[in-house]
């Protein structure tokens, strides 16, 4: 190794390992109350993964440096006029009843919080244009399956209900206490359904149920849609979803729009990706223009 | 900008340094995300398991399987369970009998359990399948071998957990009625009657959920003429009637289970003589609340559960119906149970458990006059039992371990340790090989301990010792496309078993001489092989599950002639009256709107104490349309006609076996969901 490459390396170290946490330490000072400067700041359920990924989102659509809280190591109450909340521990503390609070990936919270002013930014798609996507990867599709338990997703079932039966499509609401139940309501469901789709349910989505149901698709040649790409990658047949990257632009739009009550904003651009090796191995066919315009193949 | 809002904004800019991948290409964190936000949740998830990767052998009937077979009960659906009869004593029906652990007159050597709430005789100690009707069973699941370091006492030869539907809809209600008429034929007569009723209702709000299932079954077997022990012969029609209601109610992190039932069988005596009560009911009722509160700790999961479970039987003891025994327990137990999660895929369980046991009574009395005849030295007798637990494992990619132990404390029985350990490579998500070791006890009962009637049949020993068990194991699962296979080979030691001894006893001063009483049996063993194969798609789900086993004869002693009819004496020990064979299998097939399956068990040659029993096959099938919410089936119990026989292994004197089904039935039942 080269002073070069070593240097590099002892760099990256220093600021991973020391930078981080020092500026981190900064941070966790007292600063409960705190104000930006633009009346505006964020709140991380943690400072990793896709809230990270979204906040970097949001930051570079809102345009403006703005104060960032990790919840993980740190209780904040910012105090600004609009608070970005990203996760769901995020999205339920108390804030000023005045402020306006955007939260997104929070797929767990049931009841919107109390506010008057409160900005949801869904990780699942807008109904209509999941139900469409959904049908230009599997034109034959009649009955889909929505696998999730009865707390967040109630209305959104629903509305995909009302969406199905605009497009003919059956939504049957696969609705289950929790992961245990998704076995029997496989079983239940087997002969009535022509696809199931598992929400991004924090009570469902965990590796032994994407396994239950990777496994139960494959066995049975019902194409499973997952919540993202990376459970297509892992064998699901296709992932219906909003890029992280998108819910945090859709939360920045929120933002810095004067919102005067509660409202769902769902981010613009579906994403879909596809797994050919599943697909061809449940003897799916997909045209080739779905495939065409996929955001991911995975072979 | 104040010094606060720079170190806010110096945080922003170490947020934006760059980062070596986008974290959505990492699975690992997208699992984490989904983890944090479940934290967030009113009700978090249970730990998530599969058959594969549970650290026990469990075996599951689900709601599709129990309606694709039409299965009419709890003990009609075990069936299909290898490792698993259920069996009778000349005193009692459906008796769960695991890996050929023959079970006295009671059922106590397995664990029955209502949504993980033991339920169990406090006096006699048996639980009792039909306190759930079928309708109400959203699944069950059987834990075959030792399981008291989770469940503590009881659970000496395995645990049946029936677990009970759910709401599965948002603010949905569901409703359901079934009814249907049985008649049986064959035999000396026939019978009518309704076979099954029952409604469910489910209700699910935003934060509160609730289950409502009422059910009742009704099972009259056709006419059989019974011998008794003293040479007389009469035309006996036994019947199985079982109501229930069972409640099952969420809010929030709190949880109500009620369970009420009533159920009204024939009886085959104190004693296998028409003189002493076969002609007439026995009652069994029972009522159990139980209310749990889920904590959340920052540390992990937190739940305490208080149950209150009370029992009564009512039984006939002579050929007037004059002289009855009212028997009537409860239990009162508190649990607390917690698990954390440590660091480096390390996690602890642990748990204390505090039971209050009364006997209540045990009571012979004359039902012409209410006036007692006889208390039988089981009146207000209390005892206490208190455990604590602990378990630790280790989930890797491949590998997962868990080690523990509970230990016991009984008032009237001393102090156990049970300990076990797993340990599991997961060749894949589908492909695994566990290995198992687990120890169990079960604490004598009331009855077993203080029981001293007048005249004398059975003389309860206080110093019983607890029975023990336990259990080595080494099974295969794997699952290829729609195929499941389950392979167990198993080496058991049963230790201070309770059984009925004959012979001379001294008990609080008096002598007793050639009486039965309760004594701890010598050490035995038995190895077996269990297999369990499935398969299924859209249409067509098939099963068959059998099982071999070889029993030691450590146990074994000698029965004397009964002086009767010339009849000699035997030997008798446990594994005398269990088939070497036992096995199972169904096929059920959907076409259209039409539906058929057909089920059957068979046993292998089975002895008696003083001859043998052939092979003994028994089958159901079943047809039906449905469409929409209206579902008709028409079903045929034991198609053959034949009467099944079972030995009688209690008694051991003139009879030598009893009957399981006596001929064949027809059921039609007719279902509506609004």
């Amino acid at each position: 190794m080269d002073s070069g490459t070593l240097i590099q390396v002892l760099s990256d170290y220093m600021r991973r390992k020391l930078l981080i946490p020092f500026l981190l330490a900064l941070a966790l000072l007292p600063a409960a109350n705190v104000m930006g400067e633009d009346g505006t700041a964020a709140v991380l359920t943690e400072d990793a993964g896709p809230y990270r990924e979204a906040f970097l989102a949001f930051q570079e659509e809102y345009g403006k440096t703005i104060p960032a809280y990790d919840l993980s190591t740190y209780t904040a109450m910012p105090q600004e006029k609009v608070i970005a909340a990203f996760g769901g521990k995020a999205a339920t503390l108390d804030y000023p009843e005045t402020s306006l609070l955007v939260y997104c990936l929070a797929p767990g919270i049931k009841d919107r919080p109390a506010r008057r002013r409160t900005v949801a930014i869904p990780m699942v798609p807008a109904p209509g244009q999941a139900l469409q996507t959904i049908r230009r990867i599997q034109p034959g599709l009649r009955r889909l399956a929505v696998f999730h338990t009865s707390g967040a997703y109630a209305r959104y079932v629903e509305e995909l209900s009302s969406e199905g039966r605009r497009l003919n499509i059956e939504i049957i609401a696969a609705s289950v206490q929790s992961d245990a139940d998704i076995p029997a309501e496989l079983r239940r469901l087997i002969r009535d359904m022509d696809a199931f789709w598992l929400l991004p349910d924090p009570l469902l989505v965990n590796k032994e149920t994407f396994t239950t149901l990777k496994y139960f698709s494959r066995a049975n040649h019902i194409p499973f849609y997952a919540p993202t790409s990376e459970l297509a990658k892992k064998g699901a047949t296709a992932a219906i979803f909003n890029s992280f990257v998108e819910i945090g632009r859709t939360a920045a739009k929120a933002a810095k729009e004067d919102v005067r009550d509660s409202s769902t904003w769902y981010p613009e651009k579906i994403n879909y990706s596809i797994n050919t090796t599943e697909s061809g191995y449940i003897r799916m066919n997909i045209p080739e223009d779905v495939l065409d315009k996929a955001e991911t193949l995975f072979e | 900008m104040n010094l606060k809002s720079l170190c806010a904004t110096a945080f922003l800019a170490a947020l934006l340094l760059p980062r070596p991948a986008q974290a959505q290409d990492e699975q690992a964190e997208f699992w984490s995300f989904m983890g944090e936000e479940a934290k967030n949740l009113t009700v978090a998830a249970a730990t998530p398991e599969t058959v594969f990767n549970s650290v026990s052998n469990v075996t599951v009937i689900d709601r599709a399987m129990i309606e694709s077979y039409n299965f009419s009960s709890v003990s009609d659906a075990l069936q299909a369970v290898p490792g698993i009869m259920v069996v009778r004593t000349y005193l009692m029906h459906n008796i769960p009998t695991i890996r050929g652990t023959l079970q006295e007159h009671y059922a106590d050597k397995v664990l029955v359990m209502i949504n993980n709430v033991p339920m169990w005789n406090a006096v006699t100690g048996e639980g009792d399948l039909d306190r759930v009707g079928i309708d109400a069973v959203e699944r069950i699941e059987v834990l075959l071998g030792p399981a008291s370091v989770v469940y503590g006492s009881n659970a000496l030869a395995g645990a049946i957990n029936i677990v009970l539907r759910k709401p599965n809809g948002k603010d949905t209600s569901l409703g359901r009625i079934s009814g249907g008429l049985g008649s049986a034929s064959g035999g000396y007569g026939g019978n009518a009657d309704v076979s099954r009723a029952g409604g469910l209702y489910a209700w699910h709000g935003s934060v509160a959920a609730y289950t409502l299932a009422a059910d009742s079954y009704n099972r009259a077997q056709p006419a059989y003429r019974f011998h008794d022990e003293a040479g007389a012969a009469n035309s006996i029609k036994e019947y199985m009637n079982a109501r229930s209601l069972n409640f099952t109610g969420n809010y929030k992190n709190n949880t109500v289970l009620i369970n009420a039932s009533h159920s009204d069988q024939n009886y085959l005596g104190n004693t296998i003589t028409l003189a002493s009560g076969e002609l007439f009911n026995e009652v069994r009722e029972a009522a159990l609340a139980s209310y749990s509160h889920d904590f959340s700790p920052d540390w992990g999961k937190l739940r305490y559960t208080a149950t209150y479970d009370w029992q009564r039987r009512n039984i006939p003891r002579d050929a007037s119906d004059n002289v009855r025994s009212d028997i009537v327990g409860s239990r009162f137990i508190n649990t607390l149970n917690g698990r954390a999660d440590l660091p480096r895929d390390l996690y602890a369980e642990a748990g204390g458990t505090y039971e209050y046991r009364y006997a209540r009574r045990y009571l012979n009395y004359y039902s012409n006059t209410d006036t007692v005849q006889w208390d039988n030295s089981l009146n207000g007798r209390l005892s206490q039992e208190s455990s604590v637990h602990a378990q630790f494992g280790c989930d890797k990619e491949h590998w997962k371990l868990l080690a523990g132990s509970r230990y016991t404390h009984n008032s009237g029985a001393g102090d156990n340790l049970s300990s076990r350990a797993s340990a599991i490579y997961l060749f894949d998500e589908r492909n695994s090989v566990k290995a198992l070791f687990s120890q169990s006890f079960r604490s004598p009962t009331p009855f077993e301990q203080y029981f001293k009637p007048s005249p004398v049949t059975v003389v309860g020993n206080p110093a019983l010792k607890p029975e023990k068990a336990g259990t080595l194991e080494l099974s295969y699962l794997a699952s290829r496309g729609r195929f499941f296979w389950h392979l167990t080979a198993y080496y058991a030691e049963y230790r201070n078993t309770i059984f009925r001894n004959l012979g001379d006893f001294v008990r609080d001063g008096t002598a007793y001489s050639n009486v039965n009483f309760y004594d701890n049996a010598p050490a035995y063993n038995s190895k077996g092989l269990e297999i369990e194969g499935r398969y299924e798609d859209k249409r067509t789900h098939a099963f068959l599950a059998a099982q071999y086993l070889r029993g030691s004869r450590g146990d074994a002693r000698d029965v004397p002639a009964p002086g009767v009819f010339g009849l000699p004496g035997g030997r008798t020990w446990n594994f005398k009256y269990v088939p070497a064979y036992t096995v199972s299998g169904g096929l059920s097939r959907d076409i259209g709107n039409f539906f058929a399956a057909s089920n059957f068990t068979g046993y292998g040659e089975n002895c008696t104490l003083r001859g043998h029993i052939g092979a003994q096959l028994w089958a159901d099938a079943s047809v039906g349309y449905k469409k929409g919410d209206i579902r008709h089936t028409l079903a045929v119990r034991n198609i053959t006609d034949r009467e099944v026989l079972f030995p009688e292994y209690v008694r051991l004197r003139v009879v030598e076996e009893v009957p399981l089904n006596t001929g064949r039935r027809v059921e039609y039942t007719f279902e509506y969901r609004f």
